[in-house]
Formats: C-alpha cells, structure tokens, sequence
C-alpha cells in the first residue's frame, strides 16, 4: 500500500507558469511537483529527489473556469448532481 | 614561497583543529563542502579565503533553510551558501579567489558551495563590522538580526513572509530592513510564517496565518459572492491568511509574562515563557501541538499552554511536525519530551503499536493512522538514562542532541535519514538515536535544515 507523506490542497501549491506545474516543498528541499495531468485525474505530486510523494487535494471543477481559453473540459463519468 | 602561501597554509593548519561538518540533502551545496552531492558521513565545511580567526569558538548560529544554509561565527560574522537564485544568499558575498572583499551585486550566481561571508554595502562605505547574532534560513528567503536588534532580509516569499508590506515578494538584489521593530532578540521562520521576538519578550508575526501558525486571530475572509469558486479566487483568499507587517502575538491575555524564546515549525509555533511554561499554537495534523488529538483539534489560533510536562521547560525545538523539550523533572533531572508524528522515527523511538490497526489510544496519546504519531508530550526513553544534555535541534523530519560527558560532549542523531541526514554512514531511517562519532573530537555545536545537519567539532 502507497502511504502518502501528506495531502495537500491544491491551492497551497505554487504554479510555475515556464514548466505549466504546480509544486509544493518537500522537506528535503526539494519539491513536490505535478504536472496539469491534475484534469485528467492525476492526483499524486512526487519529488524527483527523494521517494516522498503527497496527495493531492482538488476540485476537478475548479479547473473550468481556470481555462482562460474557453476550452471546456471532459468530465467523462462524473456523475452529475442534480 | 611567497608570504600570502605561508599564511595561507597556516590557516589551513589552525582550521584543522576546530572544525564544521555537514551532513545530508546536497543538491545545491547547501553543506558547504564543496560539492553538490550528499553526503551520510561528516564532511568538513569549506570556508572561502581560509579565515583563521572564525574557528576559534564555536559559532552563535548553525542553520539550513530550504536549500540554502547559515552561519554565524563566535565573532558575529553571517557566512552562506547553497541555492541562490533568489538571493536567499544574499547579493552580497565577498569574492572567491582573493581576500579583497567585492561585492557581486552584477547577476546572482545560481547556487555557492562553499561558505562565503556575507558583507553589506553599509559596512565597506562606514567601515564598521555589523555584528550578527541570529539567523533563520526559510525556504526561499533568509532573516539576519544584529547584536543591536535590526532584522535584515534578503530573498524571496509569497506569503508575507518578508514582512515588508503586501507588495515585497522578492527583495531582488536588494537587502531590506523592517523598519518598524529595531530591538529583535531574534527571528525565526516556519515554511511559510515568521516570529520575531524583541529584547522585552514580545512576539511578532508575519507571514502565513492559514492554519493560526502566527497565533493571530483569522482576518475577515473576503465573501467569496460567485458559488464555484476556481482556484485563483481560493489563492485569493489565502491571501487573507497572510499577515504582511510584523503584528503583535499575545501569548497569554491574562498574565502577560515575558516570552524568552520561540521556535516554528512548519505549520506550528511553539513559544517558551520566562516562568517555564510552553505553549503551542498553528497546525496540530501530526498533534505537534502536544495537547490534543488531531481527531479532536486540527489546528488553533489561540496560543494554548502544554501540560502533560513534569516541570519547568528550559529550551525548545520545533521539526515540520514535531515538538522537542528540554524540561526539568521533579527530581532536578533535565531530560528531553518529544511529540508529533512517527513515521520515520522522528521522535527516537518505534512505535508500541500494529500500525495496521486503525487505532487511538487517548490515554497513551497515540494514533496509528493515516499516521503514527504521538499527540500528548513522552520523554526521549530510547537515550541512555540519567545524561545531561547539552543542546538539541531538529531539521525538518529528524533531529540532533549534544550530551555531556565527564570529558567530552558526543552527538546523538534520529529520524527520517533518506539522504544522509543523520550522519550515520547509511540512508536508513534512524528510530533509535544513533551516535555519531568524528574521529577524537568533541562536538560542540549543533545546527539543522531540510533532510540535513551540522556539527561544530573542536579536537
């Protein structure tokens, strides 16, 4: 079983706009990175120096209106509530 | 031989004696060893330009930040190195390759190595040497604080962590001043807070409130009028959580008594009153606050003070998430509490319990899951009994103690150890505090950073 380091709301994270990640510290120093692969359901960020990773805690809504571009995104097999 | 190589190698023999060594996470040269590979064993520090006189005494200050590190020698000099990409090394270091001091200030230089003096400006055009006497090393950023009590700050913060107004992110290449408070004993920083303490015992902070960390009442959160709120208005309204000037902490409304140290931890504070008592406030996930289960507080606002202690609290610590105490017993006896989370041995000692079972154990203050961890305050059982310790500080997920012998202080290191940290020659985690021992030295000095250590050897 994967046991996680910590679960992190994404809004603690930072956004590097240049690499298109969001990254938060990792107590070795370096950080804990994902990618925008956080649509596609992706929720695990990992540091790339150590074997550390954390959960990421999101809101797949909260990317709609993100999306300057007006783009809308798939939510394939979420349910809908009514 | 010229008399420049004379003195250069009688420098090199004085410094042989007493010495710095690092241990642990590498990757910018934050050890100072000259290199940017970690290292599991005691590498001795390079200091630039062969100082003589630095090694002397021990130094005031050892401290890692994120990937940066600090020194303050006995005579009040600030050294750095690591990471400098946002000046977290300041913009000021003296040059590399003779003993003329010139000050880069054209581009910074990714990351350093080596220790390099730190020189201000102010210093060469009055030809007065600043005295230092504290630093803290955060993430991106660095707070110097003289003998006088003027902070300084260089670097970088997004979360008030500066405390130079709402504005100030980055210092650039710049040096900044916080103008308003000019009688800091010192200031110390968590990942994303800072707390300074004055000369009188009052305490200040800065910097991320998110989870009470500065012990400050939550600000009126902006109403938020759209329901779906997207992630740039929640990073929006985190900046209602940041406090960006230095604002008053009160420690305890009622008996208003001196504050004589303080310490952060990531999320969490812990502060030590003149009279012994600790109290604790910010994030209690782990139960770092050494009070209450993280089932029943999250985390608290509201400075609360620790029972659960045997007697007078004589000094304190703080890792990300736990908590470590000096405290004298009732039988005279000084000996360490330590509590928060333990999964990587950060608090010296296995777990007594199946970490399968979802299980607490109010009593005892323990819970296994999601993460063992240790919520009320246990004494460091695993060190041999009765010893007397000399000093102790913890990194971000491990920690270090001095004890004293009859004839000589030895160094005892424990927890997360994945790069080395704990000096013990391998990268295994430390549950039990292992010993480190450097050749016949005495270790005399202590300093911690993220998944790395320092020790202060005189031999």
């Amino acid at each position: 079983m994967t046991s996680f380091y910590d679960e992190i709301e994404i809004e603690d994270f930072e956004f590097e706009e240049d690499k298109q990640i969001y990254h938060y510290p990792c107590p070795c120093g370096d950080r804990f990175e994902i990618s925008t692969d956080l649509m596609d359901g992706e929720d695990i960020a990992r540091c790339p120096s150590c074997s550390l990773m954390v959960r990421v805690i999101y809101d797949l809504d909260d990317f709609q209106d993100d999306n300057d571009q007006g783009t809308t995104i798939d939510l394939g097999k979420e349910p809908i509530a009514v | 031989m010229s008399q420049s190589q004379i003195n250069s190698t009688a420098a090199t023999f004085t410094s042989f004696n007493n010495n710095l060594f690092a241990f642990g996470s590498n990757a910018f040269g934050q050890l100072g060893i000259g290199s940017k590979n970690d290292s599991n064993i005691p590498t001795r520090c390079i200091f630039s330009n062969n100082p003589k006189d630095i090694f002397d005494f021990p130094p005031k200050i050892i401290v890692g930040g994120g990937n940066h590190s600090a020194v303050i020698t006995h005579n009040g000099e600030l050294w750095m190195c690591g990471l400098n990409n946002h000046y977290q090394c300041s913009p000021f270091i003296t040059s590399d390759d003779n003993n003329n001091i010139s000050i880069n200030t054209e581009g910074k230089s990714d990351s350093i190595d080596i220790y390099h003096r730190v020189i201000l400006p102010e210093e060469l055009s009055s030809s007065s040497k600043i005295n230092w006497h504290h630093v803290t090393c955060g993430w991106t950023f660095t707070i110097a604080t003289t003998q006088k009590g003027t902070a300084y700050i260089f670097g970088k913060g997004n979360f008030g962590e500066l405390g130079c107004g709402k504005n100030i992110k980055t210092t650039n290449d710049q040096i900044f001043k916080i103008s308003e408070i000019t009688n800091f004993q010192k200031v110390v920083c968590g990942l994303r807070h800072c707390i300074g303490l004055t000369k009188e015992g009052i305490c200040y902070g800065w910097g991320s409130n998110r989870y009470g960390q500065l012990g400050l009442l939550a600000k009126n959160l902006e109403k938020d009028d759209d329901d779906k709120s997207s992630i740039k208005k929640k990073k929006k309204q985190n900046d209602n959580y940041c406090y960006f000037t230095p604002t008053r902490i009160e420690i305890n409304q009622i008996n208003e008594e001196k504050i004589i140290d303080v310490v952060c931890g990531q999320n969490h504070s812990a502060v030590l009153t003149q009279g012994g008592d600790l109290y604790t406030f910010g994030l209690n996930k782990c139960g770092q606050l050494g009070y209450a289960s993280p089932l029943k507080i999250q985390n608290c606002e509201i400075p609360r003070k620790v029972f659960n202690l045997p007697g007078s609290v004589l000094k304190i610590s703080c890792g990300w998430n736990n908590t470590l105490v000096l405290c004298e017993d009732n039988n005279n006896y000084n000996k360490l509490f330590i509590w928060g989370r333990n999964d990587h041995g950060q608090l010296g000692r296995k777990n007594e319990f199946d970490e399968i079972d979802d299980t607490l154990n109010e009593e005892e203050g323990w819970i296994s899951k999601p993460i063992p961890l240790y919520f009320l305050p246990h004494t460091l059982s695993s060190l041999p009994k009765d010893v007397e310790i000399n000093d102790f500080v913890c990194g971000s997920e491990h920690s270090l103690c001095i004890k004293k012998n009859d004839e000589f202080c030895e160094c005892f290191t424990w927890g997360w150890n994945e790069h080395g940290n704990c000096g013990s020659g391998n990268n295994i985690d430390q549950w039990i505090p292992i010993r480190i021992i450097h050749e016949n030295t005495i270790i005399k000095g202590i300093g911690a950073g993220c998944g790395n250590s320092w020790i202060w050897t005189e031999q």
